[in-house]
C-alpha cells in the first residue's frame, strides 16, 4: 500500500516540477551536453551478456550558493571557492567518464549574502530560477537532495524556489508549482507533511539514461540505464528550524524509510541505487533523530553507492584522522562504507566528488562490483610541494584521467597554490544578481557621525568595539527576557576585542569611516565566524576575565628614563576584551606584574564597580560574548564551556548588522564614548611607547584619548606603522 | 526509561537552545543529564553535580570526565587528568582546553607541540573554537607555526562551516 501511494506521490510531485523540459522516465537532458539517442525500442536486440558500463557518479554538496569564486563580506575574488571552478572540473569528468550523472547533495539555497539577497532583500520572483538553481540547470544536474538549510527562509520559500507544492497546514504553496526552477528532480525521502503524512518532496526518483556500453566483442553499443535515488536530510530540521517546521512536518530515520523505498526504485526497475545524504558518518547506537546516519545508511541492503554531505569533510582521505573516518568498516582510501562506495565533497565547491563505477551486464541485470569502484574528491585547487601538484602527484587523479594541475606547479615554489581556471559560462548567468548583491553589500544600513577604528583600541578607544558590545548585549538581554526567566533578573554585560590592532601592519586595523556604515562595514566591524554566546560568571569570574584581557600589557617601571613598551608582544590584541558598558568601571594598573607562565593574571584591575558600587565575588552576571571566548577560546580562566546559558543559532555579525539596521544612526555620543577602563595614572619617568597606524594621532584628537603623542612617523619595522607614546601621568 | 526521560528533559530546558544530539536512553545518560542539572541549577549544587558526574564517568562517560576536569579549578593536576581522560574518550571540548593548558604551560608544562596536536584533534571533530584557533595561528604565527595565509583562510572557511554542525555539547 505504502509503495503503491508512494509510486503516486513521487509521480505527482515529479510532474509538480513547474517547467522541467526534462522528463524523468525517460529522460531527455537539458542543457549544453550532447543529446543522448532515443531509447531502444523494443525491436533491439537485445545485449550481450558480459556487456561492460564505467558509470561516473559526480557529486556537490553544501555549495551554499557559493556560485562565483567571491567572498561578500570583503566585496573581493576568493578563488578557493566556487562552482564556477568546480564546474570545470564537473566538465573534465564528464569527458572522461561519459556515462555519468551529475548529483547534488543540498544546503544550496542559503550560506552566503547571495542568499540573503535573493531571499530578503530583492526576494526572487516566481518568474525566476534561484541563481544558483540557474547556474545548475545549465550545467545540467541530474537531480538533487535537499540539505537542512534548505529551510532556513521557510516552507513557502522552499515551495517556491523548488516550485515544489508542500500539503502542509499553515503555508499556501499552490502557486509554487507555476514557478521557474531547477529542472533536474529533488529528492527527500525522511520529511513528511503532518497533514498528510506524506512526503513533500518525492520520496525517490529515477533518471533514465541512454548509456554507451562496450559488448564482449569490443564494439560499442547503445543501452538504458535507470538509476534509482534516494535522499535524506538530518531529522533535527524540526529543532533547527522549529519556527517554521514545528508541528507542520516531521521527519523518520534511514532505518525507517530507506529499505521500502529500496525496494520501490527496484520494483521501477532501478539498475543501480544511490542514495544522497545530508549527512556523515556516526556508529553511536541507532536512533531516528541520529545527526549523520550514513554509517547506517549504507548498511541498507540494496543500496549501490553513497553520497554523504553536511559535515566539511573530504573523503576518502587517507591521511584522515577525523573520528567519522576512523570508524569500524570505514575505508578512508578508497573511499566506502560497509562495502559500499561513498564520497563526501567538502563545502563551498571546494571538491567535486567523482565516483566510477563499473557495471557488467549478466544478461537480465547489471552487476555492479564494488572492489573495482574508484571514488575521489577532487579539489579545484591544490599546494605545490618541490615543482608537483599535492592533489595528483603523478599528474593523474586516481582514475587515470590526467588531472588539470598536472604541470601547473612546474618551477614554482612550495607552497605556492593553483587553481583550476574558472568555466567562463558561468557568471554572465548570474551577473544580475552577483552584482545587486554586491550592491546590497555596499549600501549604507546606517550612518555614523565619527570614525569607527580600532587605531587606539589598546589605549582606551571604544569607537569600533562598543557598536558590537551594544548589539550583543541587546540581542542576549532579549533572549534572556524571553526564553530564561531565572535569569531575568540579572545584569547583561558583553565583551569584545579588537580584532585587528596593527600585528600584520599599518593596514591592519578596523577602519570605518564617518558617513554610510554598509554591510562591509559591519564585517569589518565583526571579523570572525562566531556565534554569540551568553554566560552566566560571579563577579571574581568578571575580573578574572578582565586580569587575563590585561595581560595584553607589559609592565611597565614608572622609574625607568627610557622608552618602555606598552603592549606585551606575547598577547594578542584579539584577546584583549573589553567592555564598554557606563554602569561599569574599572582601572588597569600596568605597573603589577604580569604572572609567572602558567599562573592566572591577578593584580591589575583596580576599582571595579557595577552602578558605582564594589562588584562582589558572588554577583552574578550575564555577559554576551562569541562561541570561541565561551568554549575557552584564549585561555581565559573560568570560561571552558560549563558557563555557557545559551548558545545563539545567529552569528555575531548577523546580530550586529540586524542592530545597526534597527539603530540606523550612530553617534560617538550614543555608540563610541561608553571607557569603562583607564589606565591606573602614574608618573613615569620615561615613554611608554605603542605602535599604531599614522592615522592614529587625529583619531586620538576626534575621540578625546588624551595623552597621545606621536615620537616618530615610522617606528622602523617597516610594517607602515608610526611610534607613539602615551602619558599616564595623573 | 520514565526517570531517564524525565531527567533528560531537565537537561534539555537547562541547556537552553542546545539540542542534545547524543540522545542515548541509558543509566550513563540519565546520571550525566542529573549533573548538568545540579551545575546550571538556580541554585547551582556543586556537590551534587561532582558526584553525578563522577558516578557517570566511572561508567565511562567522555563528557563526565569533561565536566569533573573543569570543577577542578583549584586542582591543577587533577584538572589535567580528567581532562585528558576526556579527550582519550574523545570529548573534543577537553581536547581543546588541553591545547590551552599546553600552550600557557597552566598544569602541565609548556608545550607548542603538544598544543597544536591537541588543537588538531579538536579540529577534526569539528570544534569550531579549534578550527578557529588554527586560523589565527596559522595567520599570525603562532604556535611554532610558519605565518600561512592560505592555511588560515581554510581554517577560517572550516570554523564558519562547523559553526553549522559543532560536536554537541559535553
Amino acid at each position: 500500500m505504502f509503495l503503491r501511494r508512494s509510486i503516486v506521490v513521487a509521480a505527482l510531485a515529479l510532474a509538480a516540477c513547474g517547467d522541467n523540459t526534462r522528463a524523468i522516465e525517460p529522460a531527455t537532458p537539458d542543457g549544453p551536453r550532447p543529446p543522448d539517442a532515443p531509447s531502444q525500442p523494443d525491436a533491439a536486440p537485445p545485449l550481450p551478456a558480459g556487456s561492460t558500463l564505467t558509470f561516473g557518479v559526480l557529486e556537490t554538496t553544501d555549495l551554499h550558493t557559493n556560485v562565483r569564486a567571491y567572498d561578500y563580506f570583503k566585496l573581493a575574488e576568493d578563488k578557493s571557492i566556487g562552482l564556477e571552478r568546480t564546474a570545470t572540473l564537473i566538465a573534465q569528468a564528464r569527458a572522461e567518464l561519459p556515462n555519468s550523472v551529475l548529483v547534488d547533495n543540498g544546503d544550496t539555497i542559503q550560506g552566503t549574502v547571495l542568499a540573503d539577497y535573493q531571499a530578503l532583500i530583492a526576494p526572487v520572483g516566481c518568474d525566476q530560477p534561484l541563481a544558483i538553481y540557474k547556474v545548475m540547470n545549465a550545467l545540467g544536474y541530474d537531480v538533487a537532495g535537499i540539505g537542512n538549510h534548505e529551510f532556513n527562509y521557510g516552507l513557502g520559500y522552499l515551495a517556491q524556489v523548488t516550485h515544489t507544492a508542500f500539503d502542509v497546514t499553515g503555508v499556501n504553496t499552490s502557486g509554487a508549482v507555476a514557478c521557474k526552477g531547477p529542472t533536474f528532480p529533488q529528492v527527500l525521502s525522511n520529511v513528511f507533511s503532518k497533514k498528510t503524512d506524506q512526503p513533500i518532496f518525492a520520496p525517490d526518483a529515477i533518471v533514465t539514461r541512454t548509456v554507451r556500453v562496450t559488448t564482449p566483442d569490443g564494439q560499442q553499443r547503445d543501452a538504458t540505464l535507470k538509476v534509482g535515488f534516494l535522499a535524506f536530510a538530518p531529522p533535527a530540521i524540526v529543532t533547527w528550524d522549529k519556527r517554521w517546521l514545528d508541528g507542520v512536518v516531521y521527519t523518520k530515520g534511514v532505518q525507517e524509510t530507506a529499505p521500502a523505498l529500496v525496494a520501490d526504485l527496484r520494483a521501477r526497475g532501478a539498475d543501480l541505487v544511490i542514495a544522497i545524504i545530508h549527512g556523515g558518518l556516526d556508529n553511536k547506537p541507532y536512533a531516528p533523530e541520529l545527526e549523520n546516519q550514513g554509517w547506517y545508511l549504507a548498511q541498507v541492503p540494496g543500496i549501490d553507492a553513497v553520497l554523504l554531505g553536511h559535515s566539511h569533510q573530504v573523503f576518502p582521505n587517507a591521511a584522515s584522522t577525523a573520528p567519522q573516518f576512523n570508524l569500524p568498516m570505514v575505508d578512508k582510501a578508497l573511499g566506502s562504507v560497509a562495502g559500499v562506495p561513498a564520497v563526501m565533497a567538502n563545502f563551498w565547491g571546494q571538491h567535486l566528488g567523482v565516483m566510477a563505477m563499473h557495471l557488467t551486464w549478466d544478461g537480465t541485470a547489471w552487476t555492479h562490483d564494488p572492489a573495482a569502484t574508484i571514488v575521489e574528491a577532487r579539489p579545484i585547487a591544490t599546494t605545490c610541494k618541490t615543482g608537483q601538484p599535492l592533489a595528483c602527484t603523478t599528474g593523474t587523479w586516481a582514475t587515470g584521467a590526467t588531472c588539470p594541475f598536472a604541470t601547473a606547479c612546474t618551477g614554482l615554489a612550495d607552497k605556492a597554490k593553483v587553481y583550476v581556471d574558472a568555466d567562463p559560462s558561468v557568471a554572465p548567468l548570474v551577473e544580475t544578481e552577483h552584482q545587486g548583491t554586491i550592491t546590497y553589500v555596499k549600501t549604507p544600513i546606517g550612518t555614523t557621525d565619527f570614525a569607527m577604528t580600532t587605531y587606539l583600541a589598546d589605549v582606551g578607544e571604544v569607537g569600533a568595539i562598543q557598536i558590537v558590545n551594544q548589539a550583543q548585549a541587546a540581542y542576549v538581554a532579549a533572549y534572556v527576557q524571553q526564553n530564561l526567566p531565572q535569569y531575568a533578573a540579572l545584569p547583561v554585560l558583553s565583551v569584545s576585542a579588537p580584532f585587528k590592532s596593527g600585528f600584520q601592519g599599518g593596514n591592519d586595523y578596523t577602519s570605518v569611516a564617518a558617513g554610510g556604515v554598509a554591510i562591509n562595514n559591519a564585517a569589518d566591524l565583526y571579523l570572525y565566524a562566531n556565534t554569540v554566546y551568553a554566560v552566566k560568571v560571579t563577579g571574581a569570574d568578571l575580573k578574572a576575565w578582565l586580569e587575563t584581557a590585561a595581560l595584553r600589557f607589559a609592565q611597565i617601571d614608572p622609574t625607568k628614563t627610557t622608552d618602555q613598551p606598552l603592549i606585551n608582544p606575547g598577547f594578542p590584541g584579539y584577546n584583549f576584551d573589553v567592555v564598554t558598558d557606563p554602569d561599569l568601571s574599572y582601572e588597569i594598573d600596568i605597573t603589577q606584574p604580569l604572572p609567572p607562565m602558567g599562573q592566572p593574571a591577578s593584580g591589575r584591575i583596580k576599582n571595579l564597580t557595577w552602578k558605582g558600587q564594589p562588584i562582589s565575588p558572588t554577583q552574578e552576571f550575564i555577559v554576551a560574548t562569541n562561541n570561541y571566548r565561551a568554549s575557552g577560546g584564549g585561555g581565559f580562566p573560568g570560561l571552558d564551556g560549563s558557563k555557557t546559558i545559551y548558545a545563539a543559532p545567529d552569528t555575531n555579525r548577523d546580530v550586529l548588522i540586524a542592530y545597526i539596521k534597527a539603530h540606523p544612526s550612530l553617534t560617538r555620543a550614543a555608540n563610541g564614548a561608553a571607557r569603562s577602563w583607564h589606565f591606573t595614572r602614574v608618573e613615569t619617568a620615561g615613554n611608554v611607547v605603542f605602535s599604531s597606524a599614522p592615522a592614529a594621532l587625529a583619531a586620538a584628537q576626534a575621540s578625546s584619548i588624551a595623552g597621545i603623542s606621536q615620537l616618530a612617523a615610522d617606528d622602523g619595522s617597516g610594517k607602515g606603522l608610526a611610534l607613539y607614546a602615551i602619558d599616564l601621568a595623573p | 526509561m520514565k526517570y531517564a526521560g524525565f531527567a533528560l528533559v531537565i537537561a534539555l530546558s537547562a541547556c537552553g537552545e542546545r539540542t542534545v544530539s547524543t540522545v542515548v536512553p541509558d543509566d550513563t545518560a540519565a546520571t550525566l543529564a542529573l549533573g548538568r542539572a545540579a551545575l546550571h541549577g538556580q541554585p547551582r549544587d556543586l556537590p551534587r553535580a561532582r558526584a553525578y558526574f563522577a558516578r557517570a564517568a566511572q561508567d565511562g562517560s567522555g563528557a563526565a570526565a569533561y565536566y569533573l576536569g573543569v570543577l577542578a579549578e583549584r586542582d591543577p593536576a587533577e584538572r589535567i587528568r580528567w581532562l585528558t581522560i576526556a579527550a582519550e574518550r574523545g570529548e573534543p571540548h577537553a581536547m581543546f582546553l588541553l591545547g590551552n593548558a599546553y600552550r600557557s604551560g597552566a598544569g602541565v608544562p609548556r608545550d607548542d607541540a603538544r598544543a597544536l596536536a591537541y588543537y588538531a584533534q579538536a579540529a577534526e571533530a569539528e570544534l569550531p573554537a579549534a578550527l578557529q584557533t588554527l586560523a589565527m595561528a596559522y595567520r599570525s604565527g603562532e604556535l611554532g607555526l610558519a605565518p600561512d595565509e592560505d592555511e588560515a583562510r581554510r581554517y577560517e572557511m572550516e570554523a564558519g562551516h562547523a559553526l553549522d554542525h559543532p560536536p554537541p555539547e559535553p
